[in-house]
């Protein structure tokens, strides 16, 4: 993102820097969850037979699914027939992109147009529920890449999607993949064929605009052997004072020898200062380390919504294969965190690395929950977890539950943790300086975050950087 | 000193210094320490489930060493009550065969300025399963905090199994809260020294094992009550 | 007419404690005090107070600088007024590079003044003059804020620091000690350059030959139980030199 644009975002509001509200008619189902409203979605979207099959499928089960509880967080229940599962910018023509849409991505600092693009980011913008437009396909599509969204996806890749469509994330997983199963929208599909290293970062972007609606995305990515890809994903939402869901799936496939980077800007609406309105983030995201030498790697940094549940995972199988997972989550006011990391290892010499920062102010609460298990047959496994957490003021509170079970004698699992406060001392220092509280504590808090700040692409560190900042506004008295 | 049979309930006075040794467990046992009372107290614990509860009143200083060798689950819970509380609460564990266990722990800062720390030490042979669930709590609005938690378990063989539940809950800014958790094989390299100076494997790995469990064991200062402790962790590593 | 920092009958407690129990003194434009003193005398305090240090508390007595009464300002409205303390033992900052810092403590004091954000290049320039004076090197500017540092690369730092902010008074706080003999060269060197017609200095030091050959003061006081108990030139160090504080402390209970 040019610096330009990080100003013109800067002036569009206080806190919040991206809870404008785009005035477009938007084409909605009507309100409510019934396999008619997951029939009327399957054919706006023109979707074969077994495609809806496998909806329908998802949605039984998910009636006889209770919404899960056992996470650290509170919110009071949602009723999922006041909520609109499908909803997508009117347009005349399906392949112009409406003027008043194109405004909000440049507010958003997301450049449509090619010629705008910063070298080497291609984009896929996902609006409500339909996605407007992906850069850069023709180029990319020359050497073989596939990144479009999932809905064209499923009409000229039908056997891929078929193919691997819940075969990480099963719909039968828990009760908010269920959900997404059942009425997912859109979302970006991406396919890397053999041999091929992607020329650019490949990044989506997120919006949520129409009232009452939740968003259903559903990403898709391969990696098929000895490729590589390194994919961006940003979340934004208006400012709204009822709570609005987002349900994700992302599934991600990794062959012999390939690699994915996987990182996450998510600054969803967090609700105001006394936790009125915000984005509930439920969602689930899984790679399966299929091939051997394989390799994936989650960075995220969360800042924003109201509620955030979520846990990307690796599931180790091919040998030799790696698994990250770098994590900053900053909670303040309100905001309530619980996110974390699963990984398995079943195949030998795999390894998986843990760093998770969790910065907690105002009156939050911040958990990091976390999974690794060493299969019977991972042979000389490996897994290294650092968990820190960092404390700022006395009403919030900041948790850490790391599960780790070992089957195998070879294998090893180390996990450290600490929790502190920014000290007095540090505060002086910065002040004695000539830096404000304030500044100095987002200064201390980057400084905390520094390991997993780093692992983040050069144009979204300098927005991560800047919403940390953000997100602790008001947080020193 | 004085031994203890099937108690259920003790109260150390104010001020008093304690030591006990329990070989013989009650289902449950109750300790209270009151003011500035000073507890050293070491158990041996196995074959049945067990229920410690232990309150730690001001400026009480408690100590704890369990040496756990088989079947049985172990529950252990203590509240730093009075502000100054000390609380240290050790643990090792050897298990073989098919023997399970759980033994969980909960430390509880209910007061300012109080203190804890736990160090617990597995090993797990045969088709054994041990599971240890650790939690610190801090809670709301306390001030001065020190909580430390270190696990380390040792996989002795194929098909023993070791699973970790670590539980911090923090909802205080005040603190210095430290944890740990490994579960692994011994070091290659140390055994690998070991044989180069003609000792056999077999022998090389006991003799890390059980340098590893004294860590913990070492801690009990009652030269004859450590003797047996080791001698016992001995016993149980070569079942 | 009063003096560029004027400490008048200056009290203070930390806790219950009382440790400054009116403190007075007073330093012009361009002079370098020192102030020696048995230990727990209040020099420490002293420093702490003067730059607003939230862990204690006036009681009495005043502090104007430049005219202004500094007691009424916080900790960063004194810094960027132009004073500058470098610590006994500064605090790590984790993850924070010293050059990341001081383009944010730079920054922070242009924009309080209403002035622009200095460019990369200007204060890569700045940075680079400075640090090569100092015998401070790129590495240890990439390097966490104190993270990892002797306490003689600390004390370096610390003298780098007030080289780069330029401020117009500056506290050392025993900034010879836990230091080799070269490094204290360096600390006596950044003093020198420092030194200005429109900048003083408040020294806080034991060491009779540093104070004699890399400070060079214009004056110097003896601190005892919170008060200053002698006044004078650099004859006062001989004195303490010859006979050390005993005399002094006597002279403050009486």
């Amino acid at each position: 993102m040019t610096q330009d644009k990080v100003s013109a975002l800067e002036a569009v509001s206080d806190t919040y820097h991206y809870g404008f509200e785009t005035d477009i008619d938007a084409e909605t189902a009507p309100k409510g969850l019934n396999e008619d409203i997951i029939r009327y979605i399957s054919a706006k979207k023109n979707e074969p037979e077994w495609l809806l099959d496998f909806r329908l499928k998802a949605y039984r089960h998910w009636l006889t699914m209770t919404e899960p509880r056992w996470a650290k967080v509170e919110y009071p229940p949602i009723d999922y027939q006041d909520i609109y599962y499908y909803a997508a910018p009117k347009t005349d023509k399906k392949t112009e992109i409406d003027p008043e849409l194109m405004k909000t991505y440049e507010k958003l600092g997301v450049p449509l147009h090619e010629r705008e693009v910063l070298a080497g980011v291609a984009v896929d913008a996902v609006f409500d529920s339909v996605s407007v437009a992906t850069t850069f396909r023709d180029r990319l599509a020359k050497q073989g890449i596939i990144f479009s969204s999932i809905s064209e996806a499923v009409q000229n890749h039908p056997d891929l999607v078929k193919k691997y469509l819940g075969s990480v994330v099963p719909y039968t997983d828990n009760f908010f993949a269920c959900l997404n199963s059942a009425v997912f929208t859109d979302g970006t599909f991406v396919y890397i064929p053999k041999g091929v290293r992607c020329p650019m970062e490949l990044s989506t972007y997120f919006r949520i605009n129409a009232k009452k609606s939740g968003q259903f995305e559903r990403t898709m990515i391969i990696a098929d052997d000895n490729s590589y890809v390194s994919y961006l994903e940003g979340c934004t939402a208006p400012q709204r004072d009822e709570n609005q869901l987002h349900a994700a799936i992302v599934e991600i496939i990794v062959m012999n020898d390939a690699e994915v980077k996987y990182s996450t800007v998510q600054n969803w609406y967090p609700g105001d200062k006394d936790g009125k309105g915000g984005i509930y983030n439920f969602v689930t995201k899984r790679g399966l380390c299929r091939g051997v030498n394989s390799k994936l790697s989650w960075t995220q940094v969360e800042t924003g919504s109201a509620v955030t549940w979520k846990y990307p995972s690796c599931v180790l199988m091919g040998d030799n294969s790696v698994g990250e997972f770098y994590s900053v989550a900053i909670t303040n006011n309100y905001q309530q965190a619980d996110t974390g990391t699963k990984m398995i290892h079943l195949g030998k010499n795999t390894s998986s690395t843990i760093v998770s920062k969790g910065i907690s102010a105002g009156k939050s609460q911040n958990t990091y929950r976390g999974l690794v298990k060493m299969g019977k047959n991972a042979e000389n496994a490996r897994n290294f977890s650092q968990c820190d957490s960092l404390l700022i003021g006395s009403q919030c509170g900041a948790h850490t539950l790391p599960c780790m079970l070992s089957s195998n004698p070879t294998a090893s699992v180390e996990h450290e943790a600490t929790t502190s406060k920014i000290s007095d001392e540090q505060l002086f220092y910065c002040r004695q300086r000539g830096l404000n509280a304030e500044e100095s504590v987002s200064l201390i808090v980057n400084g905390f975050c520094k390991d997993v700040m780093q692992k983040l692409p050069m144009e979204f560190a300098v927005e991560a950087t800047r919403l940390v900042a953000v997100t602790l506004e008001g947080s020193v008295g | 000193m004085e031994t203890l049979v099937k108690r259920e309930r003790l109260t150390v006075a104010e001020n008093e210094n304690a030591v006990f040794i329990e070989r013989e467990l009650a289902d449950r046992l109750e300790i209270d320490v009151k003011a500035g009372a000073r507890v050293k107290h070491y158990r041996l614990h196995g074959g049945a489930d067990n229920a410690l509860t232990v309150r730690i009143g001001e400026n009480a200083a408690y100590e704890l060493v369990t040496l756990h060798l088989g079947n049985g689950d172990l529950s252990m819970s203590f509240d730093l009550a009075g502000e100054g509380a000390n609380c240290r609460s050790d643990v090792v564990y050897i298990l073989s065969g098919d023997e399970k266990s759980v033994i969980a722990s909960d430390v509880r800062h209910n007061a300012d300025k109080t203190v804890s720390a736990q160090l617990v030490k597995g090993a797990v042979g045969g088709r054994g399963h041990a599971a240890f669930q650790g939690g610190i709590l801090i809670p709301y609005d306390k001030k001065e905090i020190d909580g430390a938690q270190q696990h380390r378990a040792l996989l002795l063989s194929r098909d023993a199994t070791v699973e970790a539940v670590p539980r911090l809950e923090i909802y205080a800014d005040d603190v210095k809260c430290a944890h740990g958790s490994a579960i692994g094989t011994l070091n290659q390299d140390q055994l690998y020294y070991m044989r180069t100076r003609g000792i056999d494997e077999t022998d090389a790995r006991a003799l890390l094992t059980t340098a590893f469990l004294n860590e913990v064991l070492d801690g009990i200062e009652d030269e004859s009550v450590r003797a047996e402790f080791e001698r016992l962790a001995d016993e149980g590593l070569k079942k | 007419m009063t003096a560029w920092l004027e400490i008048n009958d200056l009290r203070a407690k930390a806790g219950d404690k009382t440790i400054l129990n009116g403190l007075s003194l007073s330093i012009d434009a361009g002079e370098v005090h020192v102030i020696m003193g048995p230990n727990g005398s209040g020099k420490s305090t002293l420093s702490n107070v003067l730059c607003g240090n939230p862990h204690y508390e006036v009681t009495g007595g005043s502090v104007t600088f430049k005219g202004e009464d500094l007691l009424k300002l916080n900790v960063e409205e004194r810094a960027r007024l132009g004073v500058f303390l470098a610590f006994q033992s500064p605090v790590e900052i984790p993850g924070v590079s010293m050059a990341t810092f001081m383009k944010y403590a730079l920054n922070a004091r242009r924009k309080a003044a209403g002035e622009k954000e200095l460019d990369a290049v200007g204060f890569m320039k700045r940075i680079k003059v400075r640090a090569q004076a100092l015998n401070v090197s790129d590495e240890m500017l990439k390097r966490p804020v104190n993270v990892g540092f002797s306490g003689g690369e600390k004390k370096r730092l610390e003298t780098f620091q007030m080289a780069m902010l330029e401020p117009d008074f500056c506290i050392l706080d025993e900034m010879d000690s836990g230091m080799d003999v070269d490094a204290v060269k360096v600390a006596g060197n950044g003093v020198k350059i420092m030194r200005s017609p429109e900048r003083s200095f408040l020294v806080i030091s034991h060491n009779i030959k540093f104070i004699r050959e890399q400070i060079m003061p214009d004056k110097v006081h003896v601190l005892a139980n919170g008060r200053v108990v002698a006044d004078g030139g650099v004859e006062l160090l001989d004195e303490v030199d010859k006979n050390g504080f005993a005399g002094f402390v006597k002279e403050a209970v009486a």
